[in-house]
């Protein structure tokens, strides 16, 4: 039994960091990018009297003479190759809808997926009819964006054994500017547990998979399979640890993970809730990170 | 609230209860994190603010002088409960969506007050025709799983800032009595006592285990719970004012003994932690008192 009751007055102030003021290309709505002719008017920007101004809170991004301001907070904004976790919220004619985190919901082709069993051929009519028995709503999978249409919308692939449907773990939201692009999105982690970082800022996270499993694409679930306690812990943990690294603006990706880990190995999982504790494991997360880098 | 889950995640968190680890971490009958705030409203008589991880609720205390039953043989006020989800917290409440949670929490809180050993409304009597009735109003700010509780801890918080300015009835020449107030309404006025006021706990059955405080996922994996409202003061002990089932299952009588008894604990402790916290608030403010006069988040 333990119940935590904390008011404003005991929280430290703002123990937040001061790092606003190394981000020199930071701009806020109304904020002045860049003056006048040369530039041209991108994503995230207006005119007035010629000057470029900001119409979202964001990083001032320039390619040549084309000026963006990519937001800080705004729903997903796919790019091909990025690896998404989503959730099906639909089975159509031929195709899934999944829910992205992005404006609008993406589609996942039949053509598009492996079959259960791995297996690559036209789709017929049968399979149409079987579509709710691959992915019905609800399930979560993880896929790779392969078209973004003039809508905005994207279009998904799972033409790959890493990818498809995702078994028994946990999804952690965050916000997908956190989530570094890197080579690879699936990880391995030393801890004993696997994580995918959808760029789409949805985080998967579950037992560790070993290779036999996972060429089925994940279509084949052992449901009453039960997750031994060790391995619950673990990833309990870090899931605790990705919450709390998002909660304090730290940037998502293996390493980071991996050492809010091991650096929030001295509490309880439990308390890694608590607000105080957040902030001072990722206030050592960052240190460690400048430590490293230098 | 709409939240989708696969039938693996599912399996997932109901396996996870059923070994005593929670997908945070927590066990059965651990709470998150609470923040309370009292003292936010500055056109209320009391106010408080309870985030409970993600749920936030803002609850505002207002009371007028009302008639009284002459025939009634206890001469009390009353106290009255209304909830408001805010379409702010998920779209889904915006219309009519919300109705239904709200009708059900404020029922809930109606229900657990209205116990004569939980909070003395006679206290409320002005005078032989007259009594305050007091409106407790939730708002629902976010919503993240758990609202039943965190409405009762707020309700139970805003009623301990709550100030009700002492009046006087002077009767005049004519039927009716006139109402007689202070100069100075803030200084001159009292508080309710709140030491046995109940709070509600929300005991989930999710698989074959009992958990208290369910997150939003959890809560879609919750086939039946039973909402208890516990009051415990020193002097009365512990007391149950309010026992509900709620959800599209069943309980075997044995497991709501379970389920009553984790109950019972888990309020126990809240009250503890509640007390404690409005001490503490009641202390830093009367050290402010003279300084700053009532501001919160929506005055200044």
């Amino acid at each position: 039994m333990s119940v935590e009751m904390t008011c404003p007055l005991d929280a430290t102030t703002a123990s937040g960091s001061g790092r606003v003021s190394e981000l020199k290309n930071m701009v806020t709505p109304g904020g002045r990018v860049a003056a006048s002719a040369g530039f041209m008017r991108g994503h995230g920007t207006y005119t007035i009297d010629g000057d470029l101004h900001a119409s979202v809170a964001g990083v001032v991004e320039q390619v040549n003479k084309l000026v963006c301001v990519k937001p800080v907070k705004s729903r997903y904004i796919g790019e091909i190759g990025d690896v998404v976790i989503g959730r099906i919220t639909e089975a159509q004619q031929k195709r899934w809808k999944v829910e992205t985190n992005s404006r609008l919901d993406s589609v996942l082709m039949l053509s598009s997926v492996n079959l259960p069993g791995g297996e690559l051929r036209r789709k017929s009519l049968e399979d149409e009819l079987m579509m709710r028995e691959y992915l019905h709503e609800g399930d979560l999978i993880s896929a790779e964006v392969q078209q973004l249409f003039h809508d905005g919308s994207l279009s998904l692939h799972t033409r790959n054994l890493r990818y498809g449907k995702l078994s028994q773990g946990v999804l952690v939201k965050v916000n997908p500017s956190l989530v570094k692009r890197r080579k690879t999105h699936f990880h391995n982690l030393p801890c004993g547990a696997s994580v995918i970082l959808g760029c789409n800022g949805y985080i998967w996270i579950s037992r560790l998979v070993n290779e036999q499993e996972t060429h089925t694409g994940g279509y084949a679930q052992n449901l009453d399979e039960v997750v031994p306690l060790e391995e619950r812990q673990v990833i309990a943990r870090l899931s605790n640890c990705v919450s709390l690294l998002a909660s304090n603006r730290v940037l998502l990706y293996d390493t980071t993970i991996i050492s809010a880990f091991d650096i929030s190995l001295q509490y309880e999982i439990k308390e890694l809730l608590k607000v105080d504790v957040g902030a001072e494991i990722a206030l050592e997360v960052r240190a460690k990170l400048a430590t490293e880098t230098q | 609230m709409e939240v989708h889950l696969s039938d693996a995640e599912r399996v997932f968190i109901v396996h996870g209860v059923q070994e005593g680890i929670r997908n945070d971490g927590r066990g059965a009958s651990d709470y998150r994190p609470i923040r309370v705030e009292t003292g936010v409203l500055s056109t209320t008589l009391g106010s408080a603010r309870v985030r409970l991880a993600s749920t936030d609720v803002l609850v505002g205390v207002k009371a007028e002088i009302d008639e009284i039953d002459c025939k009634q043989t206890e001469k009390k006020g009353r106290i009255r409960f209304f909830v408001d989800c805010s379409a702010n917290a998920t779209p889904l409440f915006a219309g009519k969506g919300g109705e239904e949670m709200a009708e059900f929490v404020s029922t809930a809180l109606t229900d657990a007050y209205s116990n004569s050993m939980a909070l003395d409304l006679s206290k409320l009597v002005v005078s032989t025709t007259k009594a305050w009735t007091v409106f407790v109003d939730v708002v629902v700010l976010e919503c993240g799983g758990n609202l039943t509780d965190a409405a009762a801890l707020g309700a139970k918080a805003a009623l301990a800032d709550a100030r009700l300015a002492n009046v006087r009835i002077k009767a005049s020449d004519s039927e009716k009595s006139e109402i007689e107030l202070t100069d100075d309404a803030y200084f001159d006025s009292w508080q309710l006592d709140v030491t046995a006021a109940p709070l509600l706990v929300t005991v989930n059955k999710i698989g074959w285990s009992n958990v208290v405080d369910a997150s939003l996922q959890e809560e879609v994996c919750t086939k039946s719970a039973l909402v208890v409202g516990v009051a415990s003061s020193p002097a009365k002990g512990d007391l149950v004012t309010l026992v509900r089932q709620t959800g599209r299952g069943s309980l075997e009588p044995d497991s709501v003994d379970e389920m009553i008894a984790l109950g019972v604990r888990a309020g126990n402790s809240l009250n503890r932690e509640l007390d404690r916290i409005l001490v503490d608030i009641g202390r830093t403010q009367m050290n402010r008192n003279e300084l700053v006069s009532a501001a919160g988040f929506l005055s200044s």
